[in-house]
């Protein structure tokens, strides 16, 4: 068959996603010792806490999550409009663009070229190559869609097509500078309105990468691996709707109590509490669709890490409404309870799911039966729910924590503890997220051993597959 | 073929929907608040960031301390008493980027200016544990080596004036460069924490 | 008022949607659509079989 250029380029951002992956997630585990064993950094700069975390935040996010996102979109996209990707070689430019752009993360963060803005740090002259290979991306995909022969766009392919025009709409938006020299450059937006700005961004970045684009994954992969249809299709097409137009106005809650003003805040917060309803409605729909093959959640470790994926959705979803709200929030903000909401989405939902997908990918994109190792994906099943939770556990008491004590007052009017005394304190959490952390580092390193293994194996599925290609 | 049309049209379609519907939060939250008035006229007393604080400024950005520190003091007993008077939108108008922060792994630094002696900070930033043992920040002892960009400074004082109207005067854009040349990045780093939240008295009322 | 006005658009349009998504004329149509992950996927090796008749059709 003549669908070869499809698979191989999406094997490239398969293969990617896990080396990516490994290095953004190393990054992190080594930044977390250094929040513990400060000495770490060594007093080189580039080594220091400060430079590296917004090289671990890009790295997952878009190099682990974005190659996953653009190769699954691009698979979905033409598996499910049966036919090829539309311009190929715009496809291989997209790949090796998105690299370019990740490597070029690599050499100016550790560096001190950055823009400041959380998740958006990349500086101006790399944001205009990211726009460029976004808009290829763009092309691609969407020309797929116009290229197919179904008759309707599988809803999958509409939340990849939100998260594309979305992103691009909040990367461009959220970078609107005047450069002063090749690096550096100020932002259009005075203080107050640079913050909500750059919180709009920051928090649509979780909607619709983290959120949206994952959920297109979820609506293909996990009916694929689960054998059944999806629950209900009237569901996604309602959880669709619902989930883009709230998402949108949940930024504020970022900034609660802060010197934005007051009705901005309370909108965000009401937005936040209404998007707990399309979420869960989502996260339903993605579980229910086990329903009827429940005994696969015990022999399939993949189909594990999808509906574990899923449980963890629907947790760091309700977990967020709630931190939403003002009074929660003035306890939770700016502790290590953020940190835990975070990873509890990003480990347990983002990185759950791509891992759960990649497993039913790898062996279809080479050909192969099955994985090289089900035993392994177990353990690796295993080894990254108990870092999970290992890592949210321990974040959650100490931001908790550390909210209890900052507020606490002594009868005379002072407060009771100095905030050196609450960083002494969370020494301990600090070190068992470390090692939360390197438990989920060592399953992808599991995983990219069982992805070579699969890669070399000589399974009979390319056999089968000429077979049968021929009688056709 | 006009099947074909229709299908086309429909993707088009359904991207503008999209368009439009994820638009459309950003227009009611964002734009209003560049014509309110408490949020973009600049507080009486606030000045804008001289030649040094400015360099200091964007160090503190190139180091990435706004991963660790706030710059934003919410109205709560605590955060008054510890860290000074709550912040005001109006304060904040000469920032571009902003750097309220997220995460307070160390203290909120709105109001550090005045709080320490330059000597303190000078001997925190080289080793944070030699005054404060409990810390977990990292050093930054090539502060007190690497110079100050004294061109990048003037260049990006002038974009401040030129673009958004900061109120420079001649002898500040003329005199930029001169200002900072010579000066190491902890000089002008610690210039910057020092005129932190000094528009509003640190004394909470 | 223009705040009310523009949550009654939306409530229409929230409404409208789930109208037409439950409505029984959409029904064929989405039982279709939601076995199409498993459409020529269940195997890897069945995979061209399907695709060779669709592209038969076309």
């Amino acid at each position: 068959m003549k669908t070869n250029f499809n698979d191989e380029i999406v094997k490239k951002f398969a293969i990617a996603t896990v080396l990516w992956g490994i290095v953004g997630m190393l990054v992190g585990v080594f930044i977390a010792a250094e929040m513990a064993w400060p000495l770490l950094n060594m007093d080189v700069p580039w080594l220091t806490f400060s430079r590296l975390r917004p090289l671990h935040t890009n790295a997952v996010i878009f190099a682990f999550g974005g190659n996953a996102l653009i190769g699954t979109s691009l698979y979905v996209a033409y598996r499910t409009c049966k036919a090829d990707l539309y311009m190929p070689k715009l496809a291989s430019f997209v790949f090796w663009g998105y690299q370019l752009v990740i490597l070029l993360a690599v050499l100016t963060l550790p560096f001190g070229y950055t823009q400041s803005r959380e998740y958006a740090e990349l500086i101006w002259p790399i944001d205009i190559l990211l726009t460029v290979v976004w808009v290829s991306y763009a092309v691609v995909f969407f020309g797929t869609l116009t290229k197919r022969k179904e008759k309707h766009i599988f809803v999958a392919n509409w939340f990849y097509a939100a998260f594309i025009i979305t992103i691009a709409l909040l990367h461009i938006v959220n970078n609107l500078q005047i450069p002063v020299n090749w690096h550096l450059s100020y932002s259009i937006y005075p203080g107050a309105v640079d913050a909500i700005v750059q919180w709009w961004y920051g928090h649509n970045a979780v909607g619709f990468f983290l959120t949206a684009g994952f959920l297109g994954m979820m609506y293909y992969f996990i009916p694929l691996q689960a054998g059944r249809p999806v629950y209900s299709y009237r569901l996604s097409i309602v959880h669709f709707w619902a989930l883009i137009s709230s998402y949108m106005w949940a930024g504020p809650h970022h900034l609660h109590y802060t010197s934005l003003p007051d009705w901005t805040q309370s909108l965000g917060m009401v937005f936040s509490l209404i998007l707990l309803a399309p979420s869960w409605g989502g996260m339903i729909n993605g579980i229910m669709t086990l329903s009827g093959a429940w005994h696969k959640l015990r022999d399939d470790p993949i189909i594990k890490f999808l509906i574990v994926s899923l449980s963890f959705y629907g947790m760091s979803t309700f977990e967020g409404p709630m931190m939403a709200i003002k009074t929660v929030n003035a306890l939770s903000h700016y502790t290590d309870w953020t940190i835990g909401h975070v990873h509890s989405g990003a480990l347990g939902w983002v990185a759950l799911i791509t891992i759960g997908s990649l497993y039913v990918l790898i062996p279809r994109l080479w050909n192969k039966k099955a994985m090289y190792s089900t035993k392994l994906i177990n353990t690796h099943f295993w080894i990254a729910t108990l870092g999970i939770v290992l890592y949210i556990a321990s974040m959650w008491i100490a931001g908790v924590m550390q909210g209890l004590m900052w507020r606490d007052i002594n009868a005379d009017g002072t407060v009771v503890y100095s905030f050196a005394e609450t960083v002494k304190a969370t020494y301990p959490y600090y070190i068992a997220r470390f090692l939360g952390g390197t438990l989920f580092l060592a399953g992808m390193c599991i995983m990219l051993y069982n992805f070579i293994m699969t890669v070399k194996s000589r399974g009979d599925a390319v056999a089968l597959d000429k077979l049968e290609g021929a009688v056709a | 073929m006009s099947k074909h049309e229709k299908i086309e049209k429909n993707i088009g379609l359904m991207g503008v929907l999209i368009a439009i519907v994820v638009s459309m939060g950003g227009l009611v939250e964002i734009v209003p608040l560049m014509y309110q008035t408490s949020v973009i006229e600049p507080h009486p007393n606030l000045k804008p960031y001289t030649a040094m604080e400015l360099a200091g400024r964007d160090i503190y950005i190139a180091e990435g301390c706004y991963n660790c520190h706030s710059q934003q003091i919410r109205p709560f007993v605590d955060e008054t008493l510890r860290y000074g008077h709550y912040s005001q939108a109006n304060e904040f108008v000469y920032d571009r980027p902003f750097q309220w922060g997220s995460k307070r792994t160390g203290p909120d630094l709105h109001r550090v200016g005045g709080k320490y002696s330059n000597e303190w900070h000078e001997y925190h930033l080289m080793d944070p544990r030699s005054v404060v043992p409990e810390s977990n920040m990292p050093g930054y002892p090539w502060l007190a080596e690497d110079m100050v960009d004294a061109e990048q400074t003037a260049a990006g004082m002038k974009v401040l004036y030129e673009w958004f109207d900061h109120p420079y005067t001649q002898e500040q854009l003329d005199n930029a460069q001169a200002d900072v040349d010579g000066k190491t990045k902890m000089e002008a780093l610690i210039a910057y924490l020092q005129v932190l939240g000094t528009a509003i008295p640190r004394s909470y009322k | 008022m223009i705040s009310g006005l523009f949550i009654i658009v939306m409530m229409i349009a929230f409404f409208g949607i789930i109208f037409w998504a439950y409505s029984d004329k959409q029904k064929a149509n989405f039982e279709y659509m939601s076995n199409l992950p498993l459409d020529d996927n269940t195997e890897t090796g069945a995979t061209n079989k399907t695709k060779g008749d669709e592209n038969g059709n076309d």
